[in-house]
């Protein structure tokens, strides 16, 4: 059990060197001791980079990272007690399960007795007992992936490190492994970090969610924080899906009633005086409105903050997707599944002002959440 | 506009059979959605229909035509590929003005420069005309690919999993385009994918297929409510539908279903499964409950009296996914509340609403 910190850390390829890329840019960030922490960002972001210098796989180029307390930057990997499992599971195709376990315990020459429980156990904690006998090759991508946690586990290790482990496996059996790992890990209480680039997986996984993107953190919190309170148009944008409604809007301040006027799209959002202020302060005549298509709802009426038409609705099993045309605008809306309505239908959609986020779109960071 | 049937396609290779005696037909117009998992043979099946391969047996008919011996260029359909299929080093307008080429008697230039401007314009393309297909985004490349399919306005269209290599939120607004474009040109359109959202969203009709053989064919709300088998109803919905082994009883001239893994989960099915039911005292059943037909509380009450323990607890999104142990049953439930549940904590159940979803041993739907 440990925690990871890591402080002002850079990771600089061909650094002094023309073609040099900041891939990770002066990264602060604490990991509890237990705690499940996603790394999450598009390709290219810097997510791996930083896996990699924790697990000693890369050189950090400038910072320090702890492990337990202890600086690693220049310990080897075998030393830092940390465990990988990777995409490509990385299993000895010449051993069955059970030896493809115990590997390293039997390198380190253990009991076999031990070894022998320590197998037993974490085979039990996968659900993987049955499987013990057969090779890799023989096993679905979802089963070879759970044997490869389950190696990287067996060492009980302080840090337990995931990278874009779901990648191979087929959807429905994608959940089932999520939850296998996601058991175990709740049981042995490992610190763990996952790099992923998908957010469903990312915030039903993770205690906390770091989001990254062009080599910087833009935000360290836990998945109700991202959905409700992004710090900018990035995460705002890529975590939930569907994607958050933008709307670009004029402010219009008004003594009685000061308002944000779509500009594409057509409606209106009224403002509280706080709000106002704020905006007035920053200078700015032109804001975006950024509103989740959960927390839109169609108004018994046409008239709403939005106003539309339905374009078409989707069927999709647990909920319903409605899409609408809004001036130049598409907009759209997650409804029960069972909505009935017909295209062309004028619309007016409400939501909580409280989930009404507004941004700078010149700096893209949040001006408030809630108006 | 075209009408397009199977009958009886069967495709062997060497060693292995790619398609068991399939026969569907399409409407006029319809867009019919293939939904399967990997080597299931819808690739295999839009082939046969673009005319790329031969079926071992069977015929294809558009518009009551048997068109199973006509070369596919000789065909007006048009099919787009998974991985584009573009002219890397081409401009976009070269890459559509291909199709043409492949015909008996193409057009003039005139025409085919307007009907390539159209196309463009439609799919907003049309500031990338002079682009090279290597200097585009995936989307992008997506909409060419499109494009150059629509330019010889075929009777059919045939999609191979035109949407796999999209980001996820390109995706779902690639959805939408499909959907706007499907109802202009109201062509015809056959559709691979393996990601039963696209198929639900997309499809006028569903066709589930697995190792060959189709399972089920249905709109999507027959795929989703009313599988046939369990097969079909584990293909659509996330979480997957609950499942339990259950022992079908007599108490008191009433049936009861047991789960053999946990005594204290029981039904009672409707009135209508009663009878139908009566058949199978004694045997084993199998019985599926949707994740999100499940009610909860924190707190016992008058419905919900099935107490579990909090196994695991997801986010998903504005919901939640509750993995709940009941003996040694693993029951998913999915919340409409994004509130955090803790583990190991107690949660009251109520099934009493949930419609079942009944199969016999085999995985047959009880009829």
């Amino acid at each position: 059990m440990a925690n990871v910190t890591l402080e002002n850390v850079w990771k600089i390829y061909n650094s002094g060197q023309k073609n040099a890329v900041e891939a990770v840019q002066d990264v602060n960030l604490e990991i509890n001791d237990g705690e499940f922490m996603a790394l999450l960002g598009p390709s290219g972001c810097g997510k791996t980079s930083i896996l990699r210098m924790i697990a000693g796989l890369e050189k950090i180029s400038k910072g320090v990272i702890k492990i337990g307390g202890q600086v690693v930057n220049n310990l080897s990997p075998n030393d830092r007690n940390i465990a990988m499992a990777f995409e490509t599971y990385a299993l000895y195709p010449h051993m069955n399960v059970q030896e493809n376990l115990s590997f390293c315990l039997r390198a380190k020459d253990e009991d076999p007795a031990l070894i022998d429980t320590r197998v037993k156990e974490i085979a039990s904690a996968l659900h993987i007992e049955n499987l013990l006998d057969k090779r890799p090759s023989e096993l679905p991508g979802g089963e070879q992936q759970l044997i490869s946690v389950a190696r990287a586990m067996i060492r009980e290790p302080n840090v337990f490190l995931l990278d874009e482990p779901f990648s191979h496996s087929d959807a429905s059996r994608r959940v089932e492994i999520r939850t296998e790992i996601k058991r175990l890990v709740n049981k042995t209480k490992t610190t763990t970090i996952l790099v992923t680039h998908d957010q469903h997986e990312a915030i039903a996984m993770a205690d906390r969610v770091v989001v990254m993107n062009f080599a910087l953190i833009q935000q360290v919190g836990t998945a109700k924080e991202l959905i409700h309170r992004p710090t900018n148009m990035f995460v705002a944008g890529f975590v939930g899906e569907p994607a958050i409604n933008f709307l670009r809007c004029q402010f219009v301040q008004d003594n009685q009633q000061s308002k944000l006027i779509c500009l594409d799209a057509q409606g209106a959002f009224p403002i509280s005086k706080e709000v106002a202020d704020k905006i007035q302060e920053l200078g700015i005549h032109e804001v975006m409105v950024g509103i989740r298509p959960q927390e839109l709802k169609i108004s018994t009426s046409e008239e709403g903050f939005i106003k539309g038409e339905a374009v078409f609705f989707e069927f999709l099993g647990e909920e319903g997707n409605l899409i609408l045309d809004s001036g130049s605008a598409h907009i759209t809306c997650v409804t029960d599944p069972y909505l009935e309505i017909e295209e062309g239908k004028k619309i007016g959609l409400l939501a909580d002002r409280s989930e009404i986020f507004v941004f700078d779109p010149k700096t893209e960071y949040a001006i408030c959440h809630g108006v | 506009m075209a009408r397009v049937a199977l009958k009886q396609i069967s495709m062997d290779y060497e060693s292995t059979t790619a398609l068991k005696n399939v026969s569907f037909e399409t409407s006029d117009g319809e867009f019919l959605v293939i939904l399967g998992p990997a080597g299931a043979g819808k690739t295999t099946l839009l082939k046969i229909i673009a005319g790329v391969l031969r079926p071992t047996r069977g015929r294809v008919f558009i518009d009551d035509q048997d068109i199973t011996d006509k070369p596919g260029n000789l065909r007006n359909v048009a099919m787009t590929f998974e991985d584009y299929a573009l002219y890397p080093t081409f401009t976009v307008k070269q890459n559509m003005d291909n199709p043409f080429g492949a015909m008996e008697n193409p057009p003039s230039k005139e025409e085919r420069e307007s009907k390539i401007m159209d196309v463009a314009k439609m799919l907003q393309i049309d500031h990338l005309l002079d682009r090279k297909v290597d200097q585009l985004s995936g989307g992008q490349k997506q909409r060419v690919s499109l494009a150059r399919s629509m330019v010889r306005a075929p009777q059919v269209f045939l999609f191979d999993e035109p949407l796999s290599h999209v980001d996820a939120k390109i995706r779902h607004a690639m959805r939408a385009e499909l959907h706007r474009l499907a109802s202009v040109l109201a062509t015809t359109t056959i559709y691979v994918t393996h990601d039963y959202v696209e198929a639900l969203s997309l499809g006028d009709r569903i066709i589930v297929i697995d190792q060959g053989v189709i399972q089920q064919v249905g709109t999507p709300h027959e795929i989703y409510h009313s599988p046939v088998n369990e097969f079909v109803a584990k293909v659509v919905g996330q979480p997957n539908i609950n499942l339990f082994t259950c022992v079908v009883k007599k108490v008191n001239s009433q049936i009861v279903i047991e789960s053999v893994n946990s005594s204290a989960l029981t039904f009672v099915p409707h009135e209508n499964f009663q009878e139908k039911l009566k058949g199978y005292v004694g045997e084993e059943i199998r019985v599926g409950i949707r994740p999100q037909d499940i009610g909860f509380t924190m707190k016992p009450n008058a419905n919900n009296n099935l107490a579990t323990k909090v196994e695991l607890f997801e986010l998903w999104g504005r919901r939640g996914m509750i993995m709940a142990l009941l003996g040694e049953e693993e029951i998913r439930v999915l919340t409409d509340t994004d509130e955090v549940i803790n583990l190991n904590q107690n949660v009251w159940l109520d099934l009493s609403v949930a419609p079942l979803y009944l199969f016999e041993k085999s995985g047959v739907k009880i009829d």
